[in-house]
C-alpha cells in the first residue's frame, strides 16, 4: 500500500496559481509554501497535507471535500477569528492557521476516543439522559458548554475595520458558471444593466474544471470565449469573492466580502448558483482520501495538485468516466471504476476506459474505506457486488488506493431562492430536488434548475436573460433556440445509500450523522423530516444540508414508508454560508449633533455627556488650579446662577415654527394649555400628551405675532414632535405651515440675579427692564447686531433670559455674553447643575420623571390642562382616567436623615413589601443643605410631611419625606425679579 | 488639507460650500415669488434649476424652495438676508439650519453608496436631480448639479451634524484616494470654460 502522497501537476493543470509567485505561510505552527492563487486547503495539499480539522463529534480527521467552501470540514482557526472556510482562503504572506476542534494536537486529539463510545451516544441522546438525578443538570452543562461550538473567539479582539455598500442593478446574476455568464450576455446585450456575483475569484464555475464529455480544451476554448464577452460588455459589472448569503424581498440581496457587506437592489435577479456534488454513503465515507469527482476536478484543474498516487473512481453517472480520464491524463493510475448502475449509463465510457487498461466493474458499490491508522487517509477499499435489487450480494474484495473518487449526483444549489419563497421539493424522475415557487422578479438557469448538458446549461442561461430583458421592458432578440436535452436524467443515483454493520457510514460530516442515526430518529417516532431534522440535528451544521438532506431525505422517507416524490427539504434560513459579526455589523453609524460652542466648550474644559444624538457640557472641568470632584464643581456651578450669573448652552433644545392663520388652533389641539388668547410678546408653557393621555413632551410657546409661534420642545423630542405635527395636519387640514428649526437657532439660557446687569451691558436694541421685560414676556431684536429671540423663562428659577440666536453667529454671540459677564463673575454652566437647579424648584424632565403612562395629574400638572377646550391630543383618555381613581404621584421628597445611604433613580418606594412608586430624581441641594428628590408615591403619601419607606442597594431601607415644591423659593420670588 | 486644481479626471473630491450663500423660501404662493425675481423654476419637486446669475434653485416641494449661490462668486450674499415675507412665502435661514458640502468625480456615486441607499449612478439619477434623504443615518438633501464635465453632488444637512457627516465622508472616500479642496477648486473649473 502506497502513502498517501501529492504534488503539484505540471502547467496547463493548475489554471487559477501563479508558479512564478511563491507565498510562505503556517499551518498548526509548521511553515509551509504555496503559490499565489491557492486557497489554505489547496497549498496545504500541495504539501501532502489534507487533514484540516476534526469532525464536530467523534472528532474524526476530515479534510477538504467540496473544494468550493460548500462543507465545514475545512474550517480552519486564522487568528482571532474562527470558521474561515480553508478551500476558500487564498494564501497571503505572513499567513498562519490552525486546525480546529481538537484536544491536544490536530494529528493526535485525545478527544478522538468519543467515537469509540458512539454506541453510548445515539441520536437525541441529549434530550434522553442528562436530568437524573433532579439536579445534575448544571454539571453536565459545563461539560457541554465547553464541547460545544467550533473554533475560539476572542472577546478581546482588537476592533477590525468592516463597512457596507449599497449596489443596484437591472439584473443580478447571481453565479459565474456557464449559465451565468450565458444569462449576463443575454441580458446586457438587451440593454440592461448587469451585475454577475461570482464567489470564486475567478469567473467560470465549473468550466474552469469539468469536462461535460468533451475534450477540456474544448472547455477551456469555450470558457475563455464567455468571459471575455462578459469583459468587452460595457452593461456588465462583474463582483467575484462575494458570496450571496441572502435573498430577501423585492430582491434585495445580501452579499458579502470578508469586511463588506454589499446590499444590492435588483430589478431581476437570475440564480445560476449551480448544484452541489453529494457524498456516497458507505464506511468511512469521510475521511480524508475520499473526495467527490467535482472535489477531484477542481484540486487537479484549478490548483494543479495531483491528488493521489493509485485511485478508485466509484460512479453511477458520466461525470464519473470524465474523473477516470482526467485523472489518466495526469498521469494518476486509476486502480478501477466501480459503477453502480446495473448497465452503464454511457457504453462509450466504458468502453473508452477499458480500452485505456480501466478495469470496469458494473453493478459494484463501495462497502468501505479502508483507513490507514490514525484515520487521516485511506490504504484501500472493500468493493461490494450488487443483486439487481440494489442489495450487496454478499461477494466482496478489496482494492488498494489511496483515492477515492465518488460521483453519484448532485443536489441544486436552491437554498437562496428558498431564502425569497423557493422550495426544494424531490422528484423522483430526477432522483433530485427541483427549486419550485421562484419568486416574481427572478428566474433560474443551469444546474440549479435541473440542467446539467453543457449545451443545455448555456441555453438555459441565455433563456433566462432574455427573459429578465423583456420583464424589465426591453426589446431583446428573439429566442429561438430549441432547448437541448438536459442531461440529467441519469445523473442522480436514486439511493447511493449503503449502510455498514458497524457504522461511521456518514450522511452528515457536519453533525457525525449515520445510516444507523436518522433510522433510530424515525423509529423514536420522528417521521416527519421536519422532527427528524430537529431531533438527530442532520442539516443544522454549518453547511445547512447541502451535503445531506437528500439522503438524509431518502433514508427517513424509506424508513418511515413514506413517498419520497414530492417531499421538501426543510426551511432554508439565510446566511448561505456561515459570516462574520463584523460584516454583519459593518462601518457603524452612530450620528452625533453638536452645538456651534461646542469646541468653546471643550476648550474650556466641558466634560460631555450624551443627550440623544447630541453632546452637552455635563460640568466644566478644566483649567483648574486645584482637585476638584466632580459633586465640588457642580456645586460651584449652582453656586454661580443662584449667587451671581451664569450661562448655560440650550441649543440643543428643539425649536418649531408655526405659521398661518389657524396657528393658535393647531396648538390648542396639539398641547394641552390653551394659546388662541396669549398675547403676542408672551411665552406659555406647553405640555404634549399622546391619545392614552401619556405625557409625552413638553417646552415653551412664543408668540411672535398672530399667525406665528416659535415654539420648543425637549432635546429628544423635536423630530418626534415636528413628525407628529405634520401627521395630525395631514388629518386635520389646517392652514399652518410648519417648520423644524432646532439646528436654524441656537439657545443660551442667562440667569442668576445678576444676568439682568450684563444683558443692560450688551449692545442691543431690546430693552431688557424689569418693567419693559417682565417675567413671560418675549422680544425680537437684534444684539451687537446679531438678530435674536429673547424669552424670559425659569427653568432654574433664577432671574433669566434665553436667548436664541441664529446658528452661525452663536458662537460669536456666546463669546460676547463672557467677555461681557466676565465682570459679573459669569462663568458657563453644564447640565449636571442645571439638573439639580430645576429640581430644587421641582421642575420636571420629560422622560426623566415621567414614563409612557404619566398623565398630567401623576405629576401635579393639572394646571397646564385646559379642559374647556374641545379637543386636544389626549384629552378623552385623560377625562376618562379622572373618573378613575388615581394610583400614583409625583411629589417632592427629603431624606430624613441625610447622612445615610442616598437613593438613586429608579429606587423603589415600598409599602407593607408592595411597589408603590419609584425615585425619578434625587440631588444634594447645597442650597437646602440636604437631600432632595422626586418619586412617585401612592397617594395616600402626598400629603405634604406624610413619610415613606425607599429601597436602596442592598436591600436597605431608606426613610424620606413628602415636600411641597419647589422646595427653593417657594414663592417664585427669584424669577419673578 | 490638499490644493490642487479640480479637474475632469480627479476621481473624488470633497469640498466645504458651508461658508457660501444659501437660503430658503416656503409659501403656498411660491409661483408668485418666483415670478417676482424673474427665476426659471418649474412646478415638479426634487429637481434643481439653475438660474442665468449661477443660482441654483432646489425645488423640495410644491411649497418649498433652496436657493444655492453660484459658487464662482458670492452675489447671492445680499439676498441671503433679505428673503422677506411676501406672496404669503416666508425666507428660511438655511445658511444656518443646513452644512453644504460638495463632492466632485467618476468615484462620488461608489463612495456614497457605502452612505446612502439611493442609486446615484449618473445614468438614474440625472443631472438636476434632487433626492430628500438619508445619508449615514441622518436627514440629508442630495442634488446632481454637474459642473462642466465634471459630476457634482451638493450634499445639504442639519448643521449640527456637519462634523459627523464630514469625518463619515472622509472615511467613505480614503478607498477611493478621495481629495479635500477648498472652494476655489469648484470655482476655478466652472470659470475653465
Amino acid at each position: 500500500m502506497s502513502k498517501f502522497t501529492t504534488s503539484r501537476l505540471p502547467e496547463p493543470w493548475g489554471s487559477v496559481i501563479n508558479r512564478d509567485h511563491t507565498i510562505s505561510f503556517r499551518f498548526e505552527g509548521k511553515g509551509y509554501q504555496g503559490y499565489e492563487g491557492d486557497t489554505l486547503a489547496s497549498a496545504l495539499a500541495a504539501n501532502g497535507v489534507m487533514l484540516l480539522s476534526r469532525s464536530f463529534k467523534y472528532h474524526r480527521p476530515r479534510g477538504a471535500f467540496t473544494f468550493a467552501g460548500l462543507d465545514a470540514n475545512s474550517y480552519v482557526q486564522v487568528g482571532d477569528e474562527p470558521n474561515v472556510l480553508a478551500d476558500m482562503l487564498p494564501i497571503s504572506a505572513g499567513l498562519s492557521a490552525m486546525g480546529q476542534n481538537y484536544l491536544g494536537s490536530l494529528y493526535r486529539d485525545h478527544a478522538v476516543h468519543a467515537g469509540r463510545l458512539s454506541r453510548f451516544l445515539p441520536v437525541g441522546f441529549y434530550y434522553r439522559a442528562f436530568f437524573r438525578p433532579k439536579g445534575i443538570w448544571p454539571l453536565w452543562e459545563r461539560f457541554f458548554r465547553r464541547a460545544a461550538g467550533l473554533g475560539k473567539i476572542n472577546c478581546n479582539a482588537d476592533e477590525a475595520y468592516f463597512d457596507k455598500q449599497y449596489l443596484f442593478a437591472d439584473v443580478a446574476v447571481i453565479g459565474g458558471g456557464p449559465a451565468g455568464l450565458s444569462a449576463a450576455l443575454a441580458a446586457a446585450r438587451a440593454g440592461a444593466n448587469v451585475l454577475l456575483i461570482e464567489e470564486a475569484a475567478t469567473l467560470g464555475g465549473s468550466l474552469n474544471y469539468a469536462r461535460f464529455q468533451r475534450h477540456r480544451r474544448d472547455v477551456d476554448s469555450l470558457r475563455d470565449s464567455l468571459i471575455g464577452q462578459v469583459e468587452q460588455n460595457d452593461n456588465i459589472r462583474v463582483l467575484v469573492g462575494a458570496t450571496c448569503n441572502g435573498w430577501f424581498p423585492d430582491n434585495w440581496l445580501a452579499l458579502s466580502r470578508p469586511n463588506r457587506l454589499y446590499k444590492l437592489r435588483a430589478k431581476h435577479v437570475i440564480a445560476c448558483t449551480g448544484s452541489v456534488e453529494q457524498a456516497m454513503v458507505f464506511r468511512n465515507n469521510d475521511l480524508p482520501g475520499v473526495l467527490p469527482a467535482s472535489g477531484t476536478q477542481r484540486l487537479m484543474r484549478l490548483y494543479g495538485i495531483c491528488p493521489g498516487s493509485r485511485a478508485v473512481v466509484a460512479t453511477a453517472n458520466a461525470e464519473g468516466y470524465d474523473v477516470v480520464l482526467d485523472l489518466l491524463e495526469a498521469g494518476i493510475s486509476v486502480q478501477a471504476v466501480i459503477d453502480v448502475n446495473q448497465s452503464a449509463a454511457s457504453p462509450e465510457l466504458v468502453e473508452q476506459v477499458s480500452t485505456m487498461g480501466v478495469a470496469v466493474h458494473q453493478a459494484c458499490t463501495v462497502g468501505e474505506a479502508i483507513p490507514r491508522t490514525g484515520l487521516r487517509s485511506i490504504t484501500g477499499v472493500v468493493i461490494n457486488k450488487l443483486a439487481e435489487s440494489g442489495e450487496a450480494t454478499g461477494e466482496s474484495w478489496q482494492l488498494d488506493c489511496d483515492l477515492l473518487v465518488t460521483s453519484v449526483g448532485y443536489a441544486p444549489l436552491g437554498q437562496l431562492v428558498c431564502h425569497a419563497g423557493g422550495e426544494l421539493i424531490y422528484d423522483d424522475a430526477l432522483n433530485s430536488f427541483i427549486v419550485t415557487n421562484v419568486p416574481p422578479d427572478s428566474g433560474l438557469a443551469g444546474s440549479v434548475n435541473h440542467r446539467y448538458a453543457l449545451d443545455a446549461v448555456l441555453a438555459d442561461g441565455r433563456t433566462a436573460g432574455l427573459d429578465a430583458a423583456r420583464a424589465l421592458g426591453l426589446n431583446p432578440e428573439a429566442d429561438s433556440q430549441i432547448m437541448p436535452d438536459s442531461g440529467a436524467g441519469g445523473i442522480n443515483h436514486p439511493y447511493p445509500i449503503y449502510p455498514h454493520r458497524k457504522g461511521k457510514d456518514f450522511v452528515d460530516f457536519d453533525e457525525d450523522q449515520t445510516v444507523a442515526d436518522l433510522q433510530n430518529a424515525v423509529a423514536d417516532g420522528f417521521e416527519h423530516p421536519e422532527l427528524a431534522k430537529r431531533y438527530s440535528t442532520v442539516g443544522m451544521g454549518p453547511s445547512q444540508g447541502r451535503l445531506s438532506s437528500l439522503n438524509a431525505l431518502r433514508i427517513v422517507q424509506r424508513v418511515s414508508g413514506d413517498h419520497l416524490a414530492g417531499a421538501s427539504v426543510t426551511t432554508q434560513r439565510p446566511p448561505f454560508k456561515p459570516v462574520s459579526f463584523g460584516v454583519l455589523a459593518g462601518r457603524s453609524f452612530e450620528p452625533e449633533r453638536l452645538t456651534p460652542m461646542h469646541r468653546w466648550h471643550a476648550d474650556n474644559g466641558a466634560v460631555f455627556m450624551p443627550a440623544g444624538m447630541w453632546k452637552r457640557p455635563a460640568y466644566y472641568a478644566g483649567n483648574k488650579d486645584r482637585a476638584a470632584t466632580v459633586a465640588e464643581q457642580v456645586a460651584e456651578e449652582v453656586a454661580v446662577i443662584r449667587g451671581n450669573v451664569g450661562v448655560i448652552d440650550v441649543s440643543t433644545l428643539g425649536g418649531i415654527e408655526i405659521r398661518g392663520p389657524d396657528a393658535a388652533e393647531f396648538l390648542n389641539r396639539m398641547y394641552t394649555f390653551a394659546y388662541k388668547k396669549q398675547p403676542v410678546g408672551r411665552a406659555r408653557y406647553l405640555l404634549m400628551t399622546d391619545d392614552t393621555g401619556g405625557i409625552v413632551d413638553d417646552g415653551v410657546a412664543c408668540r411672535l405675532d398672530d399667525e406665528h409661534f416659535y415654539i420648543t420642545t425637549t432635546t429628544t423630542g423635536s423630530d418626534t414632535v415636528y413628525r407628529n405635527m405634520l401627521r395630525r395636519n395631514a388629518e386635520w387640514g389646517l392652514e399652518i405651515d410648519a417648520l423644524n428649526v432646532t439646528s436654524t437657532y441656537a439657545g443660551m439660557n442667562i440667569a442668576g440675579p445678576m444676568s439682568r446687569q450684563v444683558m443692560e451691558k450688551i449692545e442691543s436694541d431690546m430693552d431688557f427692564s424689569k418693567d419693559a421685560f417682565p417675567y413671560l414676556a418675549v422680544r425680537q431684536g437684534t444684539i451687537n447686531g446679531i438678530p435674536v429671540i429673547a424669552m424670559r423663562v425659569g427653568f432654574v428659577g433664577e432671574l433669566g433670559y434665553e436667548l436664541h440666536v441664529p446658528w452661525t453667529q452663536a458662537l460669536a454671540m456666546w463669546k460676547k455674553l463672557i467677555a461681557v459677564g466676565a465682570q459679573f463673575g459669569i462663568r458657563p454652566v453644564g447640565v449636571e447643575a442645571q439638573r439639580v437647579l430645576r429640581l430644587e424648584k421641582g421642575h420636571i424632565i420629560i422622560g426623566q420623571d415621567t414614563d409612557s403612562l404619566t398623565m398630567p395629574r401623576d405629576a401635579a400638572l393639572d394646571w397646564a390642562v385646559t379642559s374647556s377646550k374641545p379637543y386636544f391630543i389626549g384629552k378623552p383618555a385623560i377625562g376618562l382616567s379622572e373618573t378613575r381613581p388615581q394610583s400614583r404621584l409625583l411629589v417632592g421628597f427629603r431624606l430624613l436623615n441625610s447622612d445615610g445611604p442616598v437613593p438613586e433613580e429608579s429606587h423603589l418606594v415600598v409599602r407593607d413589601d408592595a411597589i408603590v412608586g419609584r425615585v425619578t430624581s434625587v440631588a444634594w441641594s447645597e442650597a437646602l443643605d440636604e437631600v432632595i428628590g422626586l418619586a412617585y408615591v401612592a397617594p395616600e403619601q402626598a400629603e405634604s410631611g406624610a413619610n415613606f419607606q425607599i429601597k436602596v442597594s442592598q436591600g436597605l431601607m431608606v426613610a424620606a419625606q413628602t415636600v411641597q415644591t419647589p422646595f427653593y423659593d417657594p414663592e417664585n420670588l427669584r424669577q419673578a425679579l | 488639507m490638499v490644493h490642487f486644481s479640480l479637474t475632469t479626471e480627479s476621481g473624488l473630491a470633497l469640498i466645504d460650500l458651508s461658508v457660501l450663500p444659501r437660503a430658503g423660501i416656503k409659501g403656498k404662493c411660491l409661483s408668485q415669488w418666483i415670478e417676482s425675481k424673474r427665476y426659471e423654476v418649474d412646478e415638479e419637486p426634487n429637481r434643481a434649476y439653475a438660474q442665468r446669475d449661477g443660482v441654483l434653485i432646489a425645488r423640495l416641494s410644491p411649497g418649498e424652495l433652496m436657493l444655492l449661490a453660484n459658487p464662482a462668486d458670492a452675489s447671492m450674499d445680499a439676498m441671503t438676508y433679505s428673503l422677506e415675507a411676501t406672496y404669503n412665502c416666508y425666507p428660511v435661514r438655511r445658511q444656518d439650519s443646513h452644512y453644504w458640502f460638495a463632492l466632485t468625480g467618476v468615484r462620488c456615486p461608489a463612495m456614497l453608496a457605502k452612505l446612502c441607499s439611493v442609486d446615484l449612478s449618473p445614468d438614474i439619477f440625472a443631472d438636476g436631480t434632487v433626492a430628500q434623504t438619508s445619508v449615514a443615518r441622518t436627514s440629508a438633501v442630495i442634488v446632481r448639479h454637474d459642473i462642466e464635465d465634471v459630476l457634482c453632488y451638493y450634499l445639504l444637512g442639519d448643521s449640527s451634524t456637519i462634523l459627523y457627516m464630514w469625518t463619515c465622508l472622509v472615511d467613505a472616500m480614503k478607498e477611493f484616494d478621495g481629495q479635500i479642496l477648498t472652494p476655489p477648486a469648484l470655482d476655478n473649473l466652472a470659470h475653465k470654460t
